[in-house]
């Protein structure tokens, strides 16, 4: 169950994809900081860089999609450990197991219902920058395939120790 | 209904991560009603096509920056001057910092985290009893969400088309009257410590002087975002971007500690907690459409009005029912699972939805206290390196003191709606 922590040549795509996110994550916020900002320079002095309330919106949805790998890697995502912190090592790996496939469904259909906006976007403008919708659309598909990785690597990696405690903000 | 609540019930039991709950009982519903998949990821796109939202992981990056970038620190420092005098010195700090930082920023984990960090080492040093000094700043760091910016009241607002700035004002005076309660009840249980809990420094106006010019930068981000809201320069969530500017300048180029290579690191982690909280409410905005749908809030109207004649009934189940969801559940979710139906109720009884929002904000802080998932005491206990169970036992006083102001500004909503109505958010 090591083989994805190993230095192989899978270990080291995952390795890429989790930094390329990663860096993807910062870009988005640091676009969202400073187009919200431009904004309000803009309406003090008289001149207006693009429609931030559009344009920090859309870069909104990236960051969720894309953040949302992240946020399950590092532990940010709470769940309920009523259950799971009573468990043996064996009822522990079936239901991590289980929460994995059930994440997978959901993140499935997204994924799939993502697809399918970002077919339909291709016909859109959003209404005020007039962008095509796809490129927002596509925000979805591309964020959900990476939380699917995420769910399957995270069974992979607490194998040993399926629900140990992560602590983190509320 | 039913698949909806048994599917969220039964995963929410399983331990599936709450951001996935929403959408999952979603998708049982939409499967069971034979409605097209595509809705999930639609109704999902149209709960993130929110500009007032982006308040909250601006105001989650501001209080991260604020302990990276020595802000926090200098604050302490002040509050440390102002009282650290008194019995039970690094308690009463504590609760001030806690207070002054809780203006500032709107996450409460990262207020405990700053405070916890500061504090906790010197108070253990003292031999205070530290299983109390973690739950009294765990507590203290609650304020966050209730002294304005606050990340839930945005969420609240968002989810109810409420005004954030209303619900910010409201928030001020609930929080104000916590603050003198915490440092009594700090002080007595320093009082009855013995010498260990006694002041090591006098009262120094010089070095009240001091430290109050070197916060003067960090103090002045509370001016920048309530002045900001309130003169109307901005709206709140202009005035979330502002402060993450104005953190990242006075961290890096006044007190020069935050260097250019940590803010990619502080703003992943502040990303990663965001996507968090978006996804659960990409996902409720599903959950909750579906709910709509089905004519769950009118049916649950339906049995309040049936059931409970007067809204000071209503008003005791609803503080109830929070405080049962409180204990499992996170705020977020609750806010986004409850608040709709609970304030569609409230208008019902003749109540005025932002007292009842502030009120519901302040029971969701109260969760964060409660065991066994209180979030801001698993950050002091994990600082404190004590076991939460440690820790649970010697927070009960201050969550008696937190449920008596509950009480108190469910009761007396003139507590919460006076400075909504002098600033004319409310009539």
């Amino acid at each position: 169950m090591g083989a994805v922590t190993t230095n192989g040549p899978l270990a080291r795509a995952i390795s890429f994809v989790r930094r390329a996110t990663d860096i993807a994550v910062v870009v988005i916020f640091t676009f969202m900081v400073l187009s919200v900002a431009s904004e309000i320079v803009g309406r003090h002095f008289g001149f207006t860089i693009a429609n931030a309330v559009e344009s920090a919106t859309f870069a909104q949805i990236w960051l969720t999609s894309v953040g949302a790998a992240v946020a399950l890697r590092t532990g940010s995502m709470f769940a309920l450990d009523t259950l799971t912190r009573h468990l043996a090592l064996g009822p522990a790996r079936l239901l991590s197991v289980v929460i994995a496939a059930l994440s997978i469904v959901l993140v499935g259909v997204l994924l799939y219902g993502g697809v399918l906006l970002t077919q339909s976007g291709f016909h859109q403008t959003s209404p005020v920058m007039q962008i095509q919708m796809w490129m927002i659309f596509i925000a979805l598909p591309i964020g959900m395939a990476l939380l699917l990785l995420e769910i399957v690597l995270r069974v992979f990696e607490r194998w040993q120790s399926p629900f140990d405690l992560n602590l983190d903000d509320e | 209904m039913g698949a909806l609540a048994l599917g969220f019930f039964i995963f929410i039991l399983l331990g599936l991560p709450v951001a996935f709950v929403f959408g999952l009982a979603a998708l049982v519903a939409v499967i069971n009603a034979d409605l097209p998949l595509v809705l999930v990821a639609h109704r999902f796109f149209a709960g993130l096509n929110n500009f007032t939202l982006m308040a909250i992981p601006f105001f989650l990056l501001t209080g991260l920056l604020m302990e990276a970038g020595g802000l926090a620190r200098r604050i302490i420092d002040f509050a440390m001057a102002l009282v650290g005098w008194i019995t039970g010195s690094l308690m009463m700090v504590a609760v001030m910092g806690a207070t002054a930082l809780a203006a500032m920023s709107g996450s409460g984990s990262a207020d405990t985290a700053a405070v916890s960090s500061a504090l906790l080492p010197e108070m253990k040093r003292r031999r205070y009893n530290i299983d109390f000094s973690a739950a009294l700043i765990a507590t203290a760091g609650t304020l966050a969400q209730v002294i304005p910016p606050s990340t839930m009241m945005v969420l609240i607002a968002v989810t109810n088309n409420l005004s954030v700035a209303a619900l910010f004002l409201g928030g001020i005076l609930p929080g104000l009257i916590v603050v003198p309660l915490l440092m009594l009840l700090a002080y007595s249980h320093a009082k009855r410590g013995g010498p260990d809990y006694a002041a090591t420094q006098r009262f120094s106006l010089r070095e009240v002087g001091t430290t109050f010019v070197r916060a003067i930068p960090a103090l002045g981000l509370a001016v920048v975002i309530s002045g900001g809201i309130f003169s109307g320069l901005f709206t709140p969530t202009e005035a979330s971007a502002v402060a993450v500017i104005y953190t990242v300048l006075v961290g890096g180029l006044v007190y020069r500690e935050l260097k250019l290579s940590d803010i990619p690191r502080v703003a992943l982690r502040a990303g990663a907690i965001s996507s968090a909280i978006m996804f659960l409410v990409g996902g409720a905005t599903v959950f909750n459409w579906l709910m709509a749908t089905e004519g769950v809030p009118d049916a649950v109207a339906g049995w309040f009005q049936g059931n409970v004649t007067s809204a000071g009934g209503f008003l005791v189940l609803m503080n109830v029912l929070l405080m049962l969801f409180g204990m499992p559940m996170e705020a977020f979710a609750i806010i986004l699972l409850l608040s709709p139906i609970i304030i569609e109720i409230a208008i019902g009884y003749g109540l005025t939805p932002e007292h009842i929002a502030v009120v519901f904000v302040f029971n969701c802080v109260i969760g964060m206290i409660t065991p066994p998932f209180g979030g801001t005491l698993f950050v002091s206990a994990m600082v404190a390196r004590r076991p939460i169970s440690a820790v649970t036992r010697k927070v009960w006083p201050l969550w008696g003191v937190m449920t008596a102001v509950l009480l108190l500004i469910t009761y007396v909503p003139d507590i919460v709606l006076f400075l909504p109505r002098l600033a004319g958010y409310v009539d």
